[in-house]
């Protein structure tokens, strides 16, 4: 119970949330202009998914009443302030809302990265992303003569410890079907058919994978990637190594295959939650030189240390609880 | 102090009901296959109290959004495959000017086509899909003044890949021939 109360329930350091938010916000902004030139093709009732539109979608319920185009125009703001942290946590309701409707409007079109920017939305709702590098803090910040890094009003960890566990869980599922279910994956033959594929290779010198270890070398960096990465990423010791590894394969995944870009850079986006603050702070401190690491490293828990006790101790949250008084008054 | 404890308690309900729920979507076929023969041995009502809770559960994950089977990449195709989508009109058979079968600009090519693979992919696998995906075809080619589309084809070109070796050997990696068949051939309304 104690375990469960630190893990899920001390408070979460916003920057990796920060940075997190905003890659998150550019590619599904990113998404979102690409998709300008289909989205009534591909979602109106008269477009490729026909009227058997699932009742389960904003688009279901508005047909006829408001135009499809405003929805576009929507996300596109609502992404715009979501990369911002402006209005962050409203933004982030709308977007899991136009999110599950696309799906359930017309699932044949539905890619990779709707289901996980769906699943990534859906827990960000319940947390709010943006208190750390957001036009919200720094408004907040403004109005009430806060301190950016108070760390009493950083967020509980539970919605994104769903996150982690989740995005931890993908790998946990898709390895043993990939054992199961295709030998490519055991003989070193997965990278090859891959790169080869018409549908997903985009990789120009495809003859580099045919002979040799390189398809092998690959194929078995990315099996050893999927099954570290879901224990490793727990342990401070390994964390940056197991993660270092996924991101690299998601960005090799973006380089060669084609169809699967904003799915895999997804992916690397959500690793920002598993980076630590205090690692996180240090390396802004040096390139920004702007004192993000306030607060001593002894005062910001990392994923596995229970704030609470660390608020007793810690001198520099103090201001936070004065402010807190001072607001009382 | 209660209701700081009622509070933590539903959220961590809610954690093991999000987390129990992922689980339950990704089950793998071999525990599927287990609990249905499990099923088939208990009484029909204990049974159906079963199912029911497992069809919750399922209506809650499609709800949310947390109803996706995560396989990346599990299975690999050996064979290349592409569509070639044709209308035909009485007075002949036409090639759609459509995504990876026409010339593409670099935007459309790099950008805008994003979802066209898993799109065909799709549309591979599934009969249904490709009816109303012809359905729709029919409405947006028909032009006014133009002989009317009868039907849409979809012709599927298939290519065996060779095996690395036989790649290294023959310096490409499919097999020289490709074959084609017609997959379907859905009328349209006029």
């Amino acid at each position: 119970m104690k375990y469960w109360k630190r893990f899920f329930f001390s408070p979460f350091d916003p920057l990796p949330l920060a940075m997190f938010r905003m890659s998150l916000g550019l590619l599904i902004l990113g998404a979102y202009l690409c998709l300008a030139p289909n989205w009534h093709d591909y979602y109106s009732d008269t477009g490729i998914g026909g009227p058997y539109i699932d009742w389960w979608s904003i688009f279901y319920f508005t047909n006829g009443i408001i135009p499809l185009n405003l929805f576009w125009w929507m996300a596109v703001a609502a992404s715009i302030g979501f990369t911002l942290g402006y209005q962050t946590r409203v933004c982030t309701i709308i977007l899991y809302i136009l999110e599950f409707s696309m799906i359930h409007s017309n699932r044949m079109i539905a890619n990779g990265e709707d289901f996980t920017f769906r699943m990534l939305l859906f827990y960000s709702c319940f947390t709010d992303l943006g208190k750390a590098l957001s036009l919200d803090a720094w408004i907040k910040a403004k109005k009430q003569s806060l301190i950016a890094n108070d760390s009493s009003t950083w967020p509980m960890a539970w919605p994104i410890r769903l996150m982690q566990i989740n995005f931890a869980l993908i790998y946990v599922i898709s390895l043993p079907n990939k054992l199961a279910y295709d030998p490519a994956w055991l003989n070193g033959d997965a990278v090859y058919l891959s790169i080869v594929s018409n549908l997903w290779g985009r990789w120009p010198w495809p003859s580099l994978f045919y002979g040799g270890g390189l398809s092998q070398i690959l194929t078995y960096l990315t099996l050893l990637a999927e099954g570290t990465f879901p224990v490793l990423v727990w342990f401070d010791k390994t964390r940056m190594y197991v993660i270092a590894l996924v991101a690299s394969l998601h960005l090799g995944i973006a380089v060669m295959l084609q169809n699967a870009t904003f799915f895999t850079l997804s992916m690397v986006a959500t690793l920002w939650i598993f980076i630590p603050g205090t690692m996180l702070r240090g390396w802004m401190d040096k390139v920004f030189h702007q004192g993000f690491s306030k607060l001593t490293v002894e005062e910001i828990p990392g994923p596995e240390i229970p704030l609470q006790k660390n608020i007793q101790r810690g001198a520099k949250v103090k201001p936070g609880r004065k402010m807190k008084e001072r607001r009382r008054h | 102090m209660f209701w700081t404890k009622i509070k933590l308690a539903a959220i961590s309900a809610f954690i093991v009901l999000n987390l129990g729920t992922v689980l339950f979507m990704n089950r793998p076929m071999p525990v599927v296959q287990a609990t249905d023969n499990f099923l088939s041995k208990l009484s029909p009502l204990t049974a159906y109290h079963f199912s029911y809770t497992g069809w919750l559960m399922a209506e809650y994950a499609h709800k949310c959004g947390l109803d996706n089977r995560w396989e990346m990449f599990v299975r690999q195709s050996r064979e290349n495959w592409w569509f070639t989508i044709k209308a035909k009109t009485d007075v002949a058979t036409i090639e759609l000017p459509l995504p990876r079968q026409s010339p593409r600009t670099f935007w459309q090519r790099n950008f805008f086509d994003f979802r066209e693979g898993k799109f065909h992919l799709n549309l591979y696998e599934n009969s249904f899909l490709r009816q109303a995906y012809a359905s729709y075809l029919g409405r947006k080619y028909s032009v006014p003044g133009q002989p009317p589309i009868r039907s849409i084809i979809f012709e599927l070109h298939t290519q065996n890949l060779l095996s690395r070796a036989d790649a290294a050997k023959y310096g490409r990696s499919t097999e020289p021939q490709s074959y084609t068949q017609i997959l379907d051939e859905f009328p349209c309304s006029p």
